[in-house]
């Protein structure tokens, strides 16, 4: 029986035992910089292992036997090697091989975009562009910029027949002669040729866009002085969740994933917006009250909500209509709802056993009866016998169209905090076992109820029409399945059409976008299959609803906003107030102490 | 990506998932160092990428996004929601300096209070609804917020209830937020909060160091096959104790070791009095031992110590690999406090600031380690994991590495399990130590054979099968009385074993013989 259960089986005891409990522990701190000795084993575990002290010369564990068969994929040893090579010549101009391309950064482009403190200069293939030395071409390219900028390139994918070829993303960021922050996006098709290593025979530039703004970022950091009144604000949130998984055990809940969310709300009434901060088992959510200064104090342990469950999404939202903003938190036992007294201190009211481990959480009354409702999506389906990490204890099949991930919960909301499970009775079991990340509400149609978008990993997404209080999937009528792995679900308008879009996050991932092409993966793949598993690494997708609402269009590819990277968030937001909704991604994936990526 | 490539796709999506999980868990990354993505709208239907230009292209593993107006100056906010750090993040915008806004509280009267699911249209081509918890993980401010770009031309408000009905609300003016409520048709200016503004600083990286106190959730007990040499070179196993034990693990090229183990020595007295065992072990491979013997001296260690087995050292790591999500790297010097069973209550990474109290820790409650074990102050509501939980996962944990040491973690979790759980875990135990019994018996081990039939029996008293088997062996090692008794219960125990019977008979006509 997996902790989990006897987590839900305690519920009774916790509803009488939150209110008393005091916070006791006190914070048990790293005290100081020591020197300590990393030991390294020699090689993987087993009999007759050898272990010695990692001097100078010592390896690391080889995973050799157990590494991932991307080693047989000679393009993705390619793939490196490109990026290598593209990034040493453009830092070097003039160590690149005498060879005569088309300009990479062209010199007449007109502005496809201006405002008072942005211009966007748009660059698309139309006649042949002069032709002038490589080194010529990259220096061109890099003195756009006063200081050598920041580079990355990725190749996102590659042709092995019958030429070797390859599609390259080159982002170039930092200072223009003026003083002006810019930055540069370009595709290019490279040729090269296969020696001992590989030999770079052209470039042809496919995209460029260079945008140019102010000398300072739009945006600017106030973290630091916002959190400063907090007195450990410094060891929880300057430290990654990796530091803290190596030092809370698998027992105290708390993996590697660091999915764990936030929630914004006026929690005492004084008309400043304050934070719930979710995080992971053993370390505390916090509640950060805003102060007149804008500051934040830490309030969650008198407010008694600084829950050491593994919490992942929560919500601050008035569940009795009584003017205050209530919480709900999605722990590793249940969905916890505590009410607000209308100061900001709040009482545990219960919870729902039936979601055990949900994830992203999001309110609205579908029923219209006046009271809100919430619904939870629960990612992975049932491991009891397991603690349930990762894909460890149960594997989305097939890939691309998995239907063995988690049940979602619509919990009606009956008054005086009591709460059902009335998934059923409003038509939302209907393809209810998928791996379900996040669910978004919009009246679609503007009929006054609330319909549903909800975005799958591993798969088709579901888009819930209420008609009268029972759903209906009809994402695949309205061309709205988008099968992908999603993350994250957005509502905007973002062509100000009134109907209501969709930004969907979605994985775009170089590395799968290179593989799943290559024919030693697509040998063995049916076309469907193949297909599929394609189009999980394309990246975000932007739908655009047709005139009734109801139906959408991709224009993912027209409005060039598919690459988010491994998407998480992925929001709708008029950042530059100009009234057009831009878009923010947050996004990547597990970063970790060693540099190869997976 | 989708991993491994053989032929059956879904065990070899299992396996890739686990091989990458298993790399993931061992430092690697997995689309790791990605810059946050920000693309402008452009108005025509395309958006330009301005990740870098807006600020917002932190190199975070982002997780969730707060949109709200923090500073209310007229433009959205953001706060971050991160895997690495800084887990948390807040971006101040300073649009409004350039570009007009507007924005408004709802409160619902008929419909919900809060109003979520409300759309407000402040033109015919500006439209925003009311949510509570979108994209992931994620909720924002209840404010809905309109930029109005340069030159704003504002209509009357409109506002969609939940529920189906449109309500105007007139006379509203750019730069300023409004209450809307259900049925007033007025909107209600809202004063501006003033404050001064807070400063900005881009977050300078920390490092904290790789010490750390970690008080287990429950007493872990040790694998059995924990091995040290004593100073002689002889191997120990560890023995249980009165009160209980630090074991100290060092190296004599470790100078924090060296400062450790002095200041450890002055703390000696006060540990041996309260009864406390100090074993010190050395992590030195044994032909570098010299060192280890010369620093012991010049410390006048007065003590037994030590040196830790290798093949001890290298379980210990998969120990660790199976107690923390991301297997730490071993390091000395690192203290096990272990109680009187050898059952570990805490481990110290670094030097010890004070003296450990081995007893107060060894007799904590379950509840009181619940909440002794989290880093910072907080409060569970749930039950502590039970410690039969963690034992079976340690057991599975080493199942495939140390075979042994997995019989002796099901043993403890039978003993701490609810009763139907230990009769499953009993009968495990049973089909184990049968099967222990067999490769013993293969290989001609008869003493260990015999043991391990006599431990199944232990856990399956009721076996025939075991009976008959363990009947058999001895047979035929011509223990033929043992044997007889033993097919005669097997016997009993399943009349019908057409089998057992024919072996009773034989067994009983040898013995028959003069």
């Amino acid at each position: 029986m997996s902790a989990r259960l006897l987590a839900l089986i305690a519920l009774t005891a916790l509803l009488c035992q939150c209110r008393e409990q005091s916070s006791t522990g006190e914070s048990k701190q790293p005290e100081r910089e020591t020197e300590l000795i990393p030991l390294k084993a020699t090689k993987a575990l087993g009999s007759g292992t050898t272990v010695q002290i990692g001097k100078a010369g010592g390896t690391e564990i080889s995973l050799s036997q157990e590494e991932i068969q991307t080693k047989d994929w000679a393009t993705e040893e390619w793939s490196s090697e490109m990026a290598r090579f593209l990034k040493k010549i453009l830092s070097e101009p003039k160590s690149s091989p005498a060879i005569t391309i088309g300009e990479l950064a062209p010199a007449r482009i007109e502005a496809s975009y201006q405002d008072e403190r942005t211009t966007v200069l748009r660059w698309a293939p139309k006649s042949p562009l002069p032709q002038i030395s490589l080194s010529k071409a990259l220096s061109n390219l890099t003195g756009r910029f006063k200081e050598p900028p920041r580079t990355s390139i990725k190749p996102i994918s590659i042709e092995t027949q019958p030429d070797l070829i390859s599609q390259v993303m080159i982002e170039l960021a930092g200072i223009a002669d003026n003083d002006a922050q810019r930055e540069i996006h370009a595709t290019w098709t490279c040729s090269w040729k296969r020696n001992a290593s590989l030999e770079l025979k052209n470039i042809t530039l496919e995209a460029y866009e260079e945008t140019t703004s102010t000398t300072a970022p739009w945006f600017s950091e106030i973290t630091e002085a916002t959190l400063a009144p907090v007195p450990d604000a410094k060891i929880l949130t300057l430290t990654d969740i990796e530091y803290w998984t190596q030092r809370i055990t698998r027992y105290g809940d708390l993996f590697q994933t660091g999915h764990h969310g936030l929630a914004v709300g006026d929690v005492n009434g004084d008309g400043r917006d304050d934070l719930y901060v979710c995080d992971g088992g053993s370390l505390p959510n916090r509640l950060y009250i805003q102060q007149v200064d804008r500051t934040v104090r830490d309030t969650s342990a008198k407010a008694g909500v600084d829950f050491l469950e593994d919490s992942r999404g929560a919500l601050l939202v008035d569940l009795d209509n009584d003017g205050d903003q209530d919480l709900v938190v999605a722990t590793v036992a249940i969905v916890i709802i505590a009410e607000n007294d209308g100061q900001g201190n709040f009482t545990l009211r219960g919870g729902h056993p039936g979601v055990a481990y949900s994830g992203s959480l999001s309110a609205a009354d579908p029923d219209l009866d006046g009271d809100l409702d919430l619904y939870a999506c629960v990612y992975e389906g049932s491991t009891l016998e397991r603690s349930g990490r990762g894909f460890q204890s149960n594997t989305p099949t097939p890939f691309h169209d998995a239907s063995n991930g988690g049940r979602n919960v619509l919990l009606e909301n009956l008054g005086n905090f009591e709460f059902a499970d009335a998934t059923a009775r409003f038509g939302l079991d209907e393809n209810n076992s998928r791996w379900s990340f996040s669910a978004a509400w919009e009246d679609l149609d503007r009929d006054g109820d609330p319909d549903l978008y909800v975005a799958n990993d591993f798969g088709r997404n579901n888009l819930y029409r209420n008609d009268n209080g029972h759903f209906v999937d009809i994402a695949k009528e309205a061309g709205a399945e988008d099968m992908a792995a999603g993350m994250s679900a957005a509502w905007g308008d973002f062509n100000r059409d009134t109907k209501p879009d969709l930004y969907i996050g979605n994985m775009f991932s170089s590395a799968g976008r290179r593989i799943s092409r290559q024919q030693a993966f697509a040998g063995e793949r049916d076309a469907k299959t193949l297909n599929g598993t394609q189009r999980m690494a394309k990246g975000n997708t932007l739908f655009a609803a047709n005139p009734t609402g109801t139906a959408f269009n991709d224009a993912s590819d027209t409005a060039g906003v598919t690459m988010g990277r491994w998407a998480w968030s992925s929001a709708f937001a008029d950042l530059n107030n100009d009234g057009w909704e831009d878009l923010l991604i947050a996004n990547g994936y597990l970063t970790n102490q060693r540099e190869d990526d997976l | 990506m989708s991993p491994g490539s053989s032929k059956a796709p879904t065990a070899s999506y299992a396996n890739g998932w686990e091989q990458i999980m298993h790399q993931v868990t061992h430092g690697h990354s997995w689309s790791g160092q990605e810059r946050n993505v920000c693309y402008l709208n452009k108005g025509d239907g395309t958006f330009a990428n301005t990740s870098f230009v807006s600020g917002l292209d932190h190199q975070d593993d982002g997780r969730a996004i707060g949109l709200v107006d923090w500073d209310r100056d007229g433009d959205l906010d953001v706060w971050l929601r991160n895997r690495t750090a800084p887990r948390l993040r807040l971006m101040r915008n300073d649009q409004a300096q350039v570009a007009s806004w507007i924005s408004f509280t709802l409160e619902g009267v008929q419909c919900n209070r809060d109003a979520i699911g409300a759309v407000v249209q402040a033109s015919h081509t500006l439209t925003k609804s009311l949510r509570a918890g979108e994209f992931f993980m994620s909720q924002g401010s209840k404010s809905i917020h309109f930029g109005l770009g340069q030159n704003p031309s504002i209509e009357p408000i409109r506002v969609l209830w939940p529920g189906g009905d449109w309500e105007t609300f007139p006379n509203v003016k750019p730069n300023q937020r409004y209450h809307l409520r259900q049925g007033t048709g007025k909107a209600t200016p809202q004063n501006a909060l003033e404050s001064p503004v807070v400063p900005t600083a881009p977050l300078e990286p920390v490092t904290f160091g790789s010490q750390a106190t970690i008080i287990l959730p429950v007493k872990l007990p040790l694998f059995p096959s924990f091995r040290y040499r004593d100073q002689a070179l002889q191997l120990k196993t560890l023995q249980p104790s009165t009160k209980g034990r630090l074991v100290v693990l060092w190296s004599s090229t470790c100078l924090t070791c060296q400062k450790e183990l002095q200041k450890l020595s002055l703390d000696l007295d006060q540990y041996t009095q309260a009864g406390i065992k100090v074993l010190t072990l050395a992590t030195d491979p044994l032909e570098s031992s010299a060192d280890s013997y010369t620093l012991m001296d010049k410390l006048a260690w007065p003590l037994p110590w030590g040196f830790v087995d290798q093949t001890t050292l290298a379980k210990f790591e998969k120990w660790q690999q199976t107690l923390f999500d991301r297997a730490p790297t071993l390091t000395v010097p690192l203290t096990l406090v272990l109680d009187a069973e050898n059952k570990v209550l805490a481990l110290h990474r670094g030097p010890l600031a004070n003296p450990v109290d081995v007893t107060a820790l060894a007799n904590l409650t379950a509840a009181e380690r619940h909440a002794a074990s989290p880093p910072f102050a907080g409060r569970w509501f749930t039950n502590p994991v039970p410690p039969a939980y963690v034992y079976e996962d340690f057991a599975r944990q080493f199942e495939a590495h140390a075979p042994d040491d997995t019989l002796f973690y099901l043993e403890h979790a039978a003993m701490a399990a609810t009763p139907e759980k230990r009769a499953s875990l009993h009968s495990e135990l049973a089909t184990k130590h049968e099967q222990f019994a067999k490769a013993h018996a293969e290989s001609q081990r008869i003493n260990e054979a015999t043991k391990s039939f006599e431990k199944a029996l232990s856990f399956a008293p009721n076996s025939a099968q075991l009976y008959h088997n363990y009947g058999i062996f001895l047979a035929e090692l011509g223990q033929l009385e043992t044997a007889q008794q033993l097919l005669t219960r097997a016997q009993q125990l399943a009349p019908q074993s057409a089998a057992t019977t024919q072996a009773l008979d034989l067994v009983q006509a040898q013995l028959a013989k003069p």
